[in-house]
């Protein structure tokens, strides 16, 4: 096992590698990112040496060994607009991304399970019919649209709610409620295909043939049956939690990284966006890892590092 | 066309096209979600009618709320107007074209791009699979929005840009789905049986096996559609997509931010739109996945009740 | 048997009187079981034999009140003790599985949970009708999978399922079956996916239950050798009815019904030294749901009249505890009358 939590650990290595190579070659094959960083009206002899003080004189293989070379220490080069760091800006603004999203996620799965199973066990009735409508149209709804509704609806319709900021608890409602509302639509839906498979399997009807309670039924066995296909559903889902967060961070003026990357991206500060890129990747990755590890408790004939 | 042409005898199942309109007749939502989606691409491609006039800006008329809804419009526009006195219908008719423009012309990008890797992958297999697949897992792990907006940092916003980036960021999809497909293919009899009467391997690849993944393709780009119609929103929201003055869904709801408290049409209309044609891009590809699945039994008779 | 014993013992542990089930179905309601009364006296083991597709898995379910979701029973009564088991809420029901009734499944690898150990499977349904802490409950699984003939039973309660064989499983989940003292066990197909020498041990299990407990088994198969092994009593079902029910001796030396005879004519026999080709019965049982009219066996019967393909045949009771529904056992006279009696009907609804 820990043989493969290695071989994963290096996988998720190169994956990352492979991100910054390909965040690299993006920057420096798209023309000349230090023409794009001055001002137009940047002198000949500041854009020279702009591209000295940048390393950027040199060739573009020795540059990419440098850049790696730097990324492996974590040194993403200062940023442009406040010449700290980069990566210690992304550093101080993970906390409120990563407490954003794990209260989207937990929110959403305490939400999407139970609403899922409900919907399979009355599966035909209007219940089951309104969950898979609701699914399908928060599936395709965008978050950014969802949190301007939200806003609308708690922050001025009703204001019960703080329609931005940063703090209190209150604060963290609405842009998380945001990010659920998606998350809810695909876990409800995957929670619902996955039990009602399970409960057609006959183990179901042993059990109720034993007089065991329905709950502890569904509760235990059927959930936990059903879990695998869950979990890989969140795993898939991280992306979007990430995704979502960068846009309503800026609605909502959440001082996460998303909103870090989204001024970044407007002031051509490349190496914020690497760091935050960076960090963005690693993050999922490592999520990743603990979900594949998690299937083996959920399911013990899974022993994913015996593939 | 004679009589002989009009009968069609009962034996006769329904092929091709008829096959499929007939089995979308008898699926309701499917064909609710088809005829919104023509509805759709039928206004926007009558957009460029509406050029002139409706888009001027009339300061004297800014956020005059819809005719449709409130008797004091001074403007008489049927959707309201934004904050500069722009007809917001006309506005929409144009974005949901440049929506629909950006995300078509994303999706070919991808889907070409994605297809011929993913039946290179599929059947070289090998170190060039593993290469490929590499890649793809580390795209996997960065949220399509940070990825697009790195780039779209790297070479600027603007329509070709956008639906390039989104195309470059969006293959992998048709990638894995193809690639899939290939290796289930390769293991066919046909196959064999092509490289034992000696054809080239692009000969197999191309006239053999391709063939056999358009279904999943088309199931990949109503996959893959309405991610990118979002995407494309997304990017423009925050500004990072397609610049004004171009009317875009994203670039109307970010205007629409300042103006939230005064004016609610700017910020509904937009968003039903979008959400309307990704609601119903994701309808007809849940449907084709059935469609082309064949396990799942297609009716094309209505069933007793 | 003796007689102080039936006056006091008299009414059966299980009495299931004219019971309907339907299912809803794309093409309409499907009469799955069509109007059966059957009776489960105590100590006894009751066949009920069958083809598939006769009924007899959703007659036990329809007892056990555990139809699939598009079941329904329509009409008739279970019951348990003088108790009408149809009529009982949801909660009542339950306690009645597994401490009164409990089942057995045909296939037993599938029977269980793949997610939890044996040991706490068993511990959770134990614990389920008699609470007591886990470590009691624990020893009393290893004691029951003991008594199901498992070898080392501390080691099998940390197995999962899907380690054991199918005799295994089936073993534990005869162990849980028992592990209340059912007064009823319906056993439907128990040793049908087994291979034949384990087959026979499954077969001691269950008649040692019986033995030991004094339970009742209601016994599900569609193998006439098992029949023959263990039953005391047995009823043939074909398309959701019986049609002969009988002590089993009498059924295999003189069977009634036409279908009866032949299953047994089918039934490869050791005496029978030569080789030859086995009696097959012609055609299928008819789908649930495209029932003939009148006797449902007449498009498959050697000895169809005319009265066949028009009234469904009454019972007609042969002895004590015997009859059949064939329409060669009424006299010619009633024949008529009914044949006269359809007639007419015909002619009406003309």
């Amino acid at each position: 096992m820990i043989a493969y939590v290695l071989r994963r650990i290096v996988q998720g290595l190169i994956a990352v590698i492979i991100v910054l190579s390909i965040v690299f070659l993006v920057l420096n094959l798209s023309g000349d990112p230090v023409r794009l960083m001055l001002p137009p009206t940047a002198s000949d002899e500041s854009v020279a040496e702009m591209r000295t003080l940048m390393g950027l004189d040199r060739p573009l293989p020795v540059r990419y060994v440098a850049f790696l070379q730097r990324s492996a220490v974590l040194d993403f080069g200062r940023s442009i607009q406040t010449r700290r760091p980069a990566i210690s800006m992304v550093q101080e603004r993970l906390p409120a991304t990563v407490q954003l999203s794990v209260t989207a996620l937990f929110v959403a799965t305490l939400i999407g399970v139970p609403l899922g199973m409900i919907a399979a066990l009355r599966r035909g009735t209007w219940v089951d019919r309104v969950a898979v409508l609701t699914s399908m149209v928060g599936q395709s709804t965008p978050v950014f649209w969802i949190a301007l509704l939200l806003i609308f609806v708690f922050g001025v319709a009703f204001p019960i709610l703080p329609p931005s900021g940063f703090g209190r608890p209150a604060h963290l409602v609405l842009p998380s409620a945001s990010i659920a509302l998606f998350l809810v639509a695909g876990i409800t839906r995957i929670t619902r295909t996955s039990t009602i498979d399970v409960l057609s399997r006959p183990f179901v009807t042993v059990f109720r043939s034993r007089g065991l309670s329905e709950r502890l039924i569904l509760g235990k066995h059927v959930l936990r049956n059903a879990a695998v296909p869950i979990v890989t559903e969140i795993g898939l889902q991280l992306r979007f939690v990430i995704g979502g967060s960068v846009v309503v961070e800026s609605i909502f003026g959440w001082p996460g990284i998303g909103q870090l990357l989204t001024r970044a991206a407007f002031g051509r500060d490349f190496p914020v966006v690497v760091a935050a890129v960076f960090v963005i990747a690693l993050c999922i990755i490592a999520v990743n890892l603990l979900l594949d590890l998690l299937y083996s408790v959920i399911d013990p004939r899974i022993k994913v590092w015996a593939r | 066309m004679g009589p002989m042409n009009t009968h069609v005898p009962h034996t006769t199942e329904p092929h091709g096209a008829q096959h499929y309109l007939l089995a979308t007749r008898y699926n309701r939502s499917a064909l609710v979600a088809h005829l919104v989606l023509a509805g759709i691409v039928c206004a926007a491609l009558l957009a460029p009618l509406v050029r002139g006039p409706a888009l001027a800006q009339r300061l004297s008329v800014s956020l005059d709320p819809p005719a449709l809804f409130s008797a004091s419009s001074q403007s008489g526009a049927l959707l309201g107007t934004d904050s500069l006195g722009r007809d917001l219908g006309a506005r929409l008719l144009l974005a949901t074209r440049v929506s629909l423009a950006v995300g078509g012309l994303a999706v070919a990008v991808a889907c070409v791009v994605g297809t011929v890797l993913g039946l290179l992958c599929g059947y070289l297999m090998g170190w060039f699979d593993n290469l490929v697949m590499r890649v793809v897992d580390a795209l996997l792990s960065l949220p399509f929005v940070v990825l697009a907006i790195a780039i779209v940092a790297a070479i600027g916003p603007g329509l070709v840009n956008v639906a390039m980036v989104l195309g470059l960021t969006g293959w992998i999809t048709f990638a894995k789905l193809v690639r899939g497909e290939v290796l289930r293919i390769r293991q066919q009899p046909f196959v064999e049986a092509a490289r034992c009467v000696g054809c080239s391997h692009l000969r197999i690849l191309f006239l053999h096996i391709a063939p056999h993944v358009l279904g999943i393709v088309l199931v990949g780009i109503t996959l893959t559609f309405g991610q990118m119609i979002i995407a494309e929103a997304t990017l423009s929201f925050l500004g990072l997509g397609i610049p004004p003055p171009t009317p875009t869904l994203g670039g109307i709801l970010a205007g629409a931010q300042e103006t939230f408290f005064a004016a609610w049409w700017l910020v509904a209309f937009p968003g039903v739109i979008l959400m309307a044609i990704v609601l119903s891009v994701n309808v007809v590809g849940d449907w084709l996945r059935d469609y082309f699945d064949p396990h799942v039994p297609i009716p094309v008779v209505r069933r007793e009740r | 048997m003796s007689d102080k014993n039936a006056t006091i013992d008299d009414t059966p542990l299980l009495s299931v009187r004219d019971l309907s089930t339907v299912f809803r179905t794309d093409r309409g309601p499907v009469y799955a079981v069509n109007g059966v009364s059957i009776d489960v006296p105590r100590g006894e083991i009751v066949g009920i034999i069958g083809e598939s597709g006769s009924g007899k898995s959703q007659l036990c379910l329809s007892v056990m009140r555990l139809l699939a979701e598009s079941g329904r029973v329509t009409s008739g009564s279970v019951l348990l003790n003088g108790r009408d088991l149809l009529c009982l809420a949801d909660r009542e029901m339950r306690a009645v599985r597994g401490e009164e009734i409990a089942m057995i499944f045909q296939e037993p690898s599938v029977g269980l949970d793949p997610l939890f150990t044996v040991g706490q499977q068993l511990v959770e349904t134990i614990r389920r009708h008699r609470p007591q802490p886990v470590r009691l409950a624990r020893e009393h699984a290893a004691q029951l999978l003991a008594s199901v003939g498992i070898a080392r039973p501390t080691m099998i309660l940390d197995e999962y399922p899907q380690k054991l064989s199918g005799g295994m499983c089936q073993r534990v989940m005869i162990a849980l079956a028992l592990s209340c003292e059912p007064q009823l066990l319906i056993a439907d197909e128990p040793t049908t996916a087994l291979d034949v020498t384990v087959q026979a041990q499954i077969l001691d299990l269950l008649l040692k239950a019986r033995d030991d407990h004094g339970s009742s088994i209601l016994f599900v198969t569609h193998d006439l050798g098992v029949i023959a092994e263990i039953c005391d009593h047995v009823a043939v079902m074909y398309a959701g009815q019986i049609v002969e029910r009988s002590p089993v001796d009498q059924l295999f030396d003189a069977p009634q019904h036409p279908y009866t005879r032949a299953l047994l004519r089918s039934r490869p026999l050791l005496s029978d030294a030569r080789v030859h080709p086995l009696p097959t019965i012609p055609g299928q049982v008819p789908r649930p749901g495209e029932q003939p009219q009148g006797c449902p066996f007449h498009p498959r019967c050697p000895d169809a009249m005319s009265i066949c393909h028009m009234a469904p045949p009454p019972v007609h009771r042969v002895a004590p505890r015997r009859d059949a529904r064939c329409w060669l056992l009424e006299s010619e006279a009633d024949r008529a009358q009914a044949s006269e009696g359809t007639a007419y009907e015909g002619e009406n609804n003309e």
